[in-house]
């Protein structure tokens, strides 16, 4: 008697899911048995038969209407998909959700039940780069204030925990962009706080990465790491990459002040690489001028420029975002300067790239700085401006408008205590005692202007010293040190404190790899140390090349 | 005017804050219509639904096999799909994407089900499930196959749906069903078994 295989083994060997020995088997038995060869052919018509079913089937009645009036009503679709754009760096999806809620934005009431999540997602929309974006007719952030004037103040009693985190991320938003940076910091850290009730990563990301950023504006560089630490491990667990991306970007700046150069420059390139997939034109730019910063600070002007020069383009697609575009033209307008400074001194390297020598390389810095000027003229961008009149002092200095160069140096130390920015406050004080020195170094002048030139450098230096050692920009700290040095041999004849100065500069400069204009600055000093006595006058590097 | 500082060419982005052009949605490319969708427009909900619907209707109807339910599901997958397109990155097919959606909430359905008739509350209503006999079966074109399949018992009609029509692995089905490899194994033989039966009938 014939035993016939089982039907269901004859389906997985006529499948190929029967292995080995079960297969072998099987394919002996059907040699033989024309019973299971025809189950076998009829399996195989059956598996053919399924296989060639069609991919598509029609339901029984429209269901559209109902899909499109249940969408109509989901308010919650529309901002959970905000939020995904947003956190994945999606800007045009972004923005066309975002004009699809302008309507609604601008009658918001305290009783929409979407009111601070909607006003939550348009503030972080509008920080990828929109502040100045025209919305029904005003800037974005002038609809946010007005927008948010409208919800209740805190301490927000009766609000759902929710609703509370939310309007903590625009009040700290608003905070960053009235430079109210220590208001930001506490709201950013009272979201974190909440960190039990906020289930959602973006919102926690977005703030870790707030925090750090504000803290990096007011210079305290070691809270910043802490935070955009925490904020890269949460958005690489939540798998959001071009939000870690984003603070990547941030991370590498605070790895380079703290001369951690190629550390930045590969995290840099890394985040560039993810961003690239998206169009985040803004944080594009931002890598090609953080980049440039780096190139200046390892000395390398020319490659530098070129940087800042890539990063203005790509600024210039941001419409709505200028302050970053002056930024850059500033900065160009600076390495343009330093590389004029270079060529004149004879000291053109291979690095020096497309500069014209005899050039109007002086000329480009002046033109980027009057474009510069005029963005700022229409922002509130104190810094920014005192950055202008910073670079302009040195201009000024070089074509020998001495009195000009100081008083845009004074000028910019004005803005910094109008907007009580220290970072400002000691950029413009250095920059006082560097145009009196340059001065009295070309043109020795009248004697009774030296004793009064001797006490306003002195109180100048001494209050820039006083306001860095309250930040950690050790890059300034060692160029102020560098320029305390200089004047207390040149104006006081205090050796010993000179000497202190020098080797704490040179320490510190050692540490962050710098080979730029505060190196050159700081071997002006070790010259001046090194020559036989205290008084010995050597003008700084440049201007003694270009008037002989 | 701009003064120009020996501009390099750089980088071919669209500026991100172009205002999209409008464009009608049933005439676009895959690309631009999911952009629309993404950014919620109606006409192009629709267009995308009216494009897809088929596909992930036909995995659910075979999987829960009754049609009422199906043509809920059907609602609650495109629901899905929009509330989460913003999220799609084009890295799968779009269409991949809509049918994996669509098997998970036919799948998460038939769980559902179990549940319920594990707790003892089964609705008669709930039907397929101890093998409804097909009906009306004459020559056996696609429809009549469907209907065959549609009667087998819940675990064996899932396992043939899957792999034999949808092209699953048993190792897939095994870890999307939380069941051992050799039992989705068995049910898929056992089904194909008694539909080579029902077919000879």
């Amino acid at each position: 008697m014939t035993t016939h295989i089982d039907p269901e083994q004859i389906a997985l060997y006529v499948d190929g899911a029967l292995e080995g020995p079960s297969a072998r088997a099987v394919s002996e038995h059907l040699k033989g048995c024309p019973q299971c060869r025809a189950d076998q052919g009829d399996t195989s018509r059956l598996l053919a038969d399924l296989a060639a079913l069609p991919t598509s089937r029609e339901p029984t009645r429209d269901l559209w209407p109902g899909i499109a009036a249940t969408l109509a009503a989901d308010t919650d679709t529309i901002l959970a998909n905000l939020r995904d754009a947003i956190g994945t760096r999606q800007i045009a999806t972004a923005t066309r959700l975002i004009d699809g809620l302008l309507d609604s934005l601008r009658r918001l009431q305290a009783s929409d039940p979407n009111a601070s999540a909607l006003l939550n997602y348009f503030a972080q929309w509008m920080d990828l780069g929109f502040t100045d974006r025209d919305c029904e007719g005003m800037s974005a952030l002038m609809l946010l204030r007005r927008s948010f004037a409208r919800l209740p103040r805190h301490p927000w009693l009766g609000l759902r925990g929710t609703d509370i985190v939310h309007l903590r991320m625009v009040e700290g938003i608003l905070a960053v962009y009235s430079e109210d940076y220590d208001n930001a910091i506490r709201h950013f850290s009272a979201v974190i706080g909440l960190e039990l009730d906020v289930t959602d990563a973006d919102l926690l990301v977005f703030s870790e990465w707030a925090l750090a950023r504000a803290y990096t504006r007011k210079g305290q560089y070691t809270k910043a790491i802490e935070h955009v630490e925490h904020a890269l491990a949460l958005a690489d667990s939540a798998e959001r990459s071009e939000m870690a991306a984003a603070c990547a970007v941030l991370k590498a700046w605070l790895l380079f002040q703290t001369g951690k150069n190629d550390e930045a420059v590969a995290l840099l390139n890394l985040a560039e690489a993810v961003l690239r997939e998206t169009d985040d034109s803004l944080s594009l730019a931002n890598i090609g001028s953080a980049l440039g910063r780096i190139e200046r600070r390892m000395g390398r002007y020319g490659a530098s420029a070129r940087l800042y020069v890539e990063s203005i383009e790509q600024y210039r697609h941001c419409k709505h975002r200028r302050n970053h575009l002056a930024r850059a033209l500033v900065n160009l307008a600076f390495v343009n300067r330093l590389l004029a400074v270079r060529v004149e001194s004879g000291q053109r390297d291979v690095d020096t790239g497309d500069a014209d020598p005899t050039g109007d390389l002086r000329k480009q810095a002046a033109q980027a700085l009057d474009e510069a000027e005029q963005i700022y003229g229409a922002s509130r961008d104190g810094r920014g401006r005192g950055m202008v009149l910073l670079v302009r002092a040195y201009l000024e200095m070089d074509a020998g408008h001495w009195s000009r160069a100081e008083f845009a140096a004074a000028e910019a130390y004005e803005l910094g205590r109008r907007c009580g920015d220290l970072v400002l406050k000691v950029r413009a004080r250095v920059q006082q005692c560097r145009v009196v020195h340059t001065q009295r170094q070309v043109s020795q002048g009248d004697p009774l202007k030296a004793v009064l030139d001797a006490e306003s450098v002195d109180a100048w230096i001494e209050e820039a010293m006083h306001l860095v050692a309250t930040t950690e920009l050790e890059h300034l700290r060692a160029n102020t040190l560098t320029w305390r040095g200089i004047t207390r041999l040149e104006y006081a004849d205090q050796v010993a404190d000179a000497h202190a100065c020098c080797d704490q500069a040179t320490q510190l400069l050692q540490t962050l790899n710098a080979s730029d204009y505060a190196l050159d600055e700081l071997r002006l000093l070790e010259a001046m140390l090194g020559e036989a006595g205290p008084f010995a006058r050597r003008p700084p590097m440049g201007l003694i090349n270009r008037r002989r | 005017m701009r003064p120009s500082y020996e501009l390099t060419p750089v980088l071919g982005e669209q500026s991100p804050q172009t205002v999209p052009s409008q464009t009608d949605p049933a005439g676009c490319s895959e690309s631009r219509l999911i952009e629309l969708v993404q950014s919620q427009d109606q006409r192009a909900c629709e267009v995308f639904y009216e494009q897809h619907k088929g596909l992930a209707y036909a995995v659910i109807v075979r999987l829960v096999a009754d049609r009422n339910t199906a043509d809920d599901l059907l609602q609650e997958t495109f629901l899905q799909v929009f509330r989460e397109i913003a999220r799609f990155r084009g890295a799968a097919a779009v269409d991949t994407w809509i049918y994996r959606i669509a098997r998970n909430v036919a799948l998460d359905e038939l769980q559902k089900r179990r549940r319920r008739r594990l707790a003892g509350l089964a609705s008669v209503s709930v039907e397929s499930d101890d093998g409804r006999q097909a009906q009306g079966v004459g020559a056996f074109e696609a429809s009549a196959l469907e209907r065959l399949v549609e009667s087998l018992p819940s675990r064996q009609r899932t396992a043939v749906v899957l792999h034999t029509i949808h092209g699953l692995s048993f190792q897939e089905i095994a870890d999307r069903c939380r069941r051992k490899l050799n039992t989705v194994k068995s049910d898929w033989s056992r089904g194909a078994s008694t539909l080579r039966k029902l077919r000879q009938k």
